[in-house]
Formats: C-alpha cells, sequence, structure tokens
C-alpha cells in the first residue's frame, strides 16, 4: 500500500506538474510557432515561413507602436522606481502613514476611473494628450506597485548597517550608494520589472489618453481586431518572448555566477 | 538690490523658506514636463497631417506619395468603433485630429454635436466623379460636413458544402431556420456566426419575418425577440464587423452575416466560401471622410480628401482590402473577380436591397430585446 502511494506521488506529482506548465505556456508556444505558419488564419499549418517577420520588417507601423510601448515603458519604470524610492525614504520622518494608504488605493482604483481622470484633467488643463499623459498614468499605477514593495524591504533593513557606516566616516550619499542600494537591489529590481511589464500590458491608459500623438501597441492590435490580425502580431510577440528569455536567462547566470564566486 | 539679496538670505536662512523654494523648483519641473509638447509645438511646428481611422483603409504607397509629393508627413491613428471615435472627440473635441474616417450613421451624431467643420467644395475637385447613389444621404443631406470613401455590403458568408447545389441567392432562412431540419437543400445541421448588433439583427429578423426594417408594431417586436431568442441554439457566436477567417476556415461555423471586408481574406483564401446578398435585403455601410472641427490645417486636409477619393488611389486602396470605392471612374480599374460577383460588387439590381440603418429607430426598445436575447 505504501509501495503504492509512493508510485502515484513519484508519478502523478510530476505529471501534474507538467500539465499546470503545459496549461501555462502552450497558449504562448502556439503563438510563436504560428508566426512561422504560411498561411494567414492559424487554423491549419501550411508550411514553414518568415514572411510575417519580413512582413513586421515592413510594417512601420507596427514597429513605431511597438517603439513607443517601450519608450513609455522604460520611461514609467525609471519614474515610478526614482520617486518610489525618494518616497520610501523621505518617509522616515514621517509619522503617519495615511500617505502610504494614498498609494494602495491606486492598486484598487479601476484602471478605468485612473484613464478617464487624466483624460479629463489633460482636457481640462489644455495638456495635449501622448507621451506625457502616458507616462503619467503608468507611472502613477506603477508607484501603487513600487511603494509597497520598496517600503517592505526598507523595513526589513537592520538600521545598524546605516549607522555603522555612518560613524565610520561615509557621507549619507556613499551609505546610500554602497550600504542601503545594494541590500535593496531585489526589491528595486522586482518592482521595476513589474512597472514595466504593467505599462507594456497597460490597455485601458493607452486606449484613452494616447492621442494624436503617440499610439501603443496595445491600441493598435486592437484597433486591427475589426479586419483580423495577422500574424506578423505573432511575429513580434515572438521576437519580444525570445528577448525577455534571453534577459531572464542573462539574469539567472549573473546570479549562478556570483554565487560560485562567493562560494570560491 | 539690497533689498533681494535680503530677500534670498531670509528664504536660504529660514527651514520654511527652503522648503517653499525646493518646491516651487519641483512644480515649475512637472509645469515643464506636462507642457513640453507645447513648448515644442510652439517653437518648431510639426509638418504632419493626422489622420484618424479604422484600420486598413490606406494605401501604404499612396500614404507615401502623398507625403512625397506635398513634403509633409502623414500619420495614421487607429480606431476600433464609431462609438469610440464620438466617446473620445465628445472629450477631447477632436482637437489634434485633421481628418477623420466615420461610418454613415456616426456623421450625423458628430455634425449634430458640432464636432466637424463644413468642408470646401472649391478644394475637392473629385466630388464630381463620386458616385451619386451614396451622396445626399439622412446623415448629411447634402454633403455639406463629409463625403462618402468606400461603401461595403453586408451579406451572408456560408461554406458550399452547406447545400447540395449552389442556390442563385440565399435567403436570410440560412440565419433564422433551424438548421436540424436541414430545410431548403442544407445537407448537414451547422452552426453559424450572428451580428452583435442590436440594430443589424433586428433589422435581419424584421426582414425576415415581415419584409420590413423599421416602424414595427409592439406585436412584430415580440416576435422578432422570439425568433431571436429561438435563434440562439444554433449560434456559435455573436460578433460585429470582426475577423472570422479563424471560426469560417476552422469549421467551427458554416455561415455568417458580415460585411464584405471582414471576409475579405477569407474569400480570398479559400475557394471554399461564397457571399450572397440575402434576397430579402441586407445591409450598406458607407464610410466617409470628414474634417473634425478643431483642425488647423485645413487646406492639406482638403488636398488629402481629394488625394485619397481620387479614381487611381481609390481603385489601389479597394484591390487591397476589398471595400468598394465611391469614386465611379475607379468601378473599371478594380480587380476582376471583384467586379464579376454581383454580390460583391453589387449592380443596381443588388444595390437597391441595401438598406442604411438610419439614428431614428426606437433605440430604448432595440436595447431591451437585444438584453432580453443575450440574457435567455
Amino acid at each position: 500500500m505504501v509501495e503504492e502511494r509512493h508510485l502515484l506521488a513519484k508519478f502523478l506529482h510530476p505529471l501534474l506538474v507538467c500539465l499546470v506548465y503545459l496549461f501555462l505556456y502552450l497558449p504562448i508556444v502556439l503563438l510563436a510557432v504560428f508566426s512561422f505558419n504560411e498561411s494567414q488564419f492559424p487554423v491549419e499549418w501550411t508550411g514553414f515561413s518568415l514572411r510575417w517577420y519580413k512582413a513586421l520588417w515592413e510594417n512601420p507601423e507596427v514597429l513605431e507602436a511597438a517603439r513607443n510601448s517601450l519608450i513609455i515603458g522604460v520611461v514609467s519604470t525609471i519614474l515610478s522606481v526614482t520617486f518610489g524610492t525618494a518616497f520610501v525614504f523621505a518617509s522616515k520622518w514621517w509619522r503617519s502613514q495615511w500617505c502610504y494608504n494614498l498609494f494602495y488605493a491606486n492598486i484598487l482604483l479601476p484602471d478605468i476611473v485612473l484613464a478617464i481622470g487624466i483624460l479629463s484633467l489633460c482636457t481640462f488643463c489644455a495638456i495635449p494628450v501622448g507621451y506625457i499623459s502616458l507616462i503619467s498614468g503608468h507611472t502613477l499605477i506603477g508607484l501603487g506597485f513600487v511603494i509597497p514593495i520598496l517600503r517592505a524591504r526598507f523595513a526589513e533593513l537592520d538600521p545598524v548597517l546605516t549607522e555603522a557606516s555612518l560613524d565610520l566616516g561615509a557621507t549619507h550619499l556613499q551609505t546610500f550608494a554602497k550600504i542601503i542600494l545594494p541590500l535593496m537591489k531585489p526589491a528595486l529590481v522586482a518592482s521595476a520589472l513589474l512597472v514595466f511589464t504593467l505599462s507594456l500590458d497597460d490597455f485601458l491608459i493607452a486606449f484613452f489618453c494616447s492621442g494624436p500623438s503617440v499610439q501603443t501597441l496595445s491600441v493598435y492590435v486592437y484597433s486591427k481586431a475589426r479586419t483580423g490580425i495577422d500574424p506578423s502580431i505573432n511575429a513580434l510577440s515572438a521576437i519580444f518572448l525570445m528577448v525577455s528569455s534571453v534577459v531572464v536567462l542573462l539574469l539567472c547566470l549573473l546570479k549562478v555566477a556570483e554565487q560560485v564566486i562567493s562560494s570560491e | 538690490m539690497n533689498k533681494i539679496q535680503c530677500f534670498l538670505n531670509a528664504i536660504s536662512d529660514s527651514r520654511l523658506g527652503r522648503r517653499v523654494v525646493i518646491l516651487g523648483f519641483f512644480s515649475i519641473l512637472l509645469g515643464l514636463f506636462l507642457y513640453v509638447s507645447v513648448v515644442k509645438d510652439y517653437f518648431f511646428p510639426t509638418q504632419a497631417l493626422y489622420v484618424y481611422t479604422f484600420v486598413d483603409m490606406f494605401h501604404p504607397e499612396g500614404i507615401a506619395a502623398f507625403e512625397e509629393v506635398n513634403k509633409v508627413k502623414v500619420v495614421l491613428r487607429y480606431f476600433e468603433s464609431n462609438e469610440e471615435l464620438l466617446a473620445k472627440f465628445n472629450i477631447s473635441r477632436g482637437v489634434g485630429y485633421d481628418v477623420v474616417m466615420v461610418s454613415d450613421y456616426m456623421v450625423e451624431f458628430l455634425r449634430k454635436d458640432n464636432l466637424l467643420q463644413k468642408l470646401q467644395y472649391e478644394l475637392l475637385p473629385v466630388v464630381y466623379d463620386l458616385d451619386p447613389r451614396l451622396k445626399n444621404k439622412f446623415y448629411d443631406p447634402d454633403n455639406s460636413y463629409s463625403l462618402p470613401f468606400s461603401w461595403i455590403p453586408y451579406g451572408i458568408i456560408y461554406n458550399k458544402k452547406l447545400f447540395s447545389s449552389i442556390p442563385e441567392q440565399v435567403g436570410l432562412h440560412i440565419l433564422f431556420s433551424d438548421p436540424a431540419e436541414c430545410l431548403h437543400g442544407v445537407t448537414k445541421p451547422y452552426r453559424i456566426c450572428m451580428t452583435d448588433d442590436s440594430r443589424e439583427a433586428i433589422f435581419l429578423a424584421g426582414r425576415y419575418l415581415f419584409g420590413i426594417d423599421s416602424v414595427f408594431t409592439k406585436k412584430q417586436l415580440a416576435a422578432i425577440q422570439e425568433l431571436l431568442i429561438k435563434q440562439k441554439r444554433w449560434v456559435e457566436s455573436y460578433m460585429k464587423d470582426q475577423d472570422l477567417g479563424y471560426s469560417l476556415l476552422s469549421g467551427l461555423i458554416k455561415a455568417s452575416f458580415a460585411p464584405l471586408f471582414s471576409v475579405d481574406k477569407v474569400l480570398k483564401t479559400s475557394q471554399q466560401f461564397e457571399f450572397m446578398i440575402p434576397r430579402e435585403g441586407s445591409l450598406l455601410s458607407i464610410e466617409n471622410l470628414a474634417i473634425p472641427i478643431n483642425c488647423k490645417k485645413k487646406v492639406l486636409a482638403h488636398k488629402f480628401i481629394n488625394f485619397i477619393l481620387s479614381k487611381n488611389e481609390a481603385a489601389r486602396i479597394s484591390n487591397l482590402y476589398g471595400m468598394i470605392p465611391s469614386n465611379k471612374a475607379a468601378y473599371n480599374l478594380l480587380r476582376s473577380e471583384m467586379t464579376k460577383n454581383n454580390h460583391v460588387f453589387p449592380d443596381d439590381e443588388q444595390f437597391a436591397k441595401l438598406h442604411l440603418l438610419t439614428n431614428d429607430v426606437p433605440l430604448k426598445a432595440f436595447e431591451e430585446i437585444w438584453l432580453a436575447v443575450k440574457s435567455s
């Protein structure tokens, strides 16, 4: 009986895990596979082709939309992390908690409310909608995620380390750069990745606040729904997937290398 | 000078003063950040024409040619539906856009909301080449605000294997009679895709049941509701103006009511499918070009409209995307597989069966019916 249970655990658990991974990644794999399909419709495999990658390369609109999404994502990530870090440090001198709670509300607030709010504000103040309104919106949403993450990490830091650094003659800036920042690095990287992903994914704010000067990838893909999304979007997604996989792989390799060096 | 020096000293000595200065500095920085594009546009005005349109409406080579001749960049921005366009224009008053593509019924809303400006016909010589059947419609009686760009017949796309012999003209029974009963030469049961627009669905049901498309009595509306609820049994999905390629080619559905442009790729890809205007009548959609009220580049916007509606450009666009141009001089330049089919390129007899949806329908009653259908 015990043997049977052991066998069940030995085979069933890995099978379950495999099925879960399959469920998670099969759509993404299919998307990448059909980017190499000759046919316009992902209904049947008609032959290997790179025509959709060529079409992507020749379509300036998709490339422009992708570029806009990346610019907005990078800028709003930098702003969110910078403001979030500054806020968490500055809040050391504040005694009340309400400032934090203001940012928690950012997560709870539906994106559509924020989007319409930003559009109304821009219209009221005659601020042209475009990069600025999108970056502002994504930074606002990003702060809602960055501040809780950084705050939790900051609270875990041992104040003795900071005091020791200052006692040993380091300036505030040196203490921040050489003691606090390295300790906060995992939280900073995690929150930056989160904000970047949120920004790249965002549809609602881009939908309302993009204006004539900018169009992001999500809005472009949505507007394509009327006449059909061609596989060049699959090709673009496959490229994004490959780039992000390489980045994650590099980060993992870097971590392994660090561990090897420290163990030596 | 001394007074200023004293004031600066007072500020730097006081903690509150320093804070006010820092706050002021950041406020100016924020202001500059928010208005940077206004400042940029003031000193370096952009030489671009912003066109707000549905996707896949202009030929990339045509746009490039216009840019080269007029030394201006054409920026295309896309919306997905007329309702999205109206919502955004009502908030932003269309600021920033120079030309806009609007479907027939929506022109009336935009015009009444004072969101469009009058066209200057002296800058639009192409207007005399436009098909008179598309002009002076209810939404813009004398075409003061909009000019037709293209027209799209709605019809039924179906898999030819559905019938033992291909009918000369299909009827709406394909959508409304129970496929399980295999009537009218249908070989086996099938599933369909139905429009997700209450007005279109009620129009079709009204045509099928009573041969009329508006001014229904309460009894007729109740019958329409009953039919649409019954139809749900063989409806695979409800879609509005969207690409049906996946569903049709995968065999998930065998027939659907759709505008020509949304099935053009399917017709080009597979010989298995046929597009027909039902004998009871169908819908017509006219896409129009107009100029938003806040457009500052009026001459350039008129030039663009004139260029896009011109014979060669209109034909080039139609041959690529499948809608029919409004310029009647372009009809001779359309691809032959399009013009030889009087359902894809309706002749006068078929054209007479096509109807525009008007805005004077009892929308509230229609929405109630649609809600009952969807929630049943």
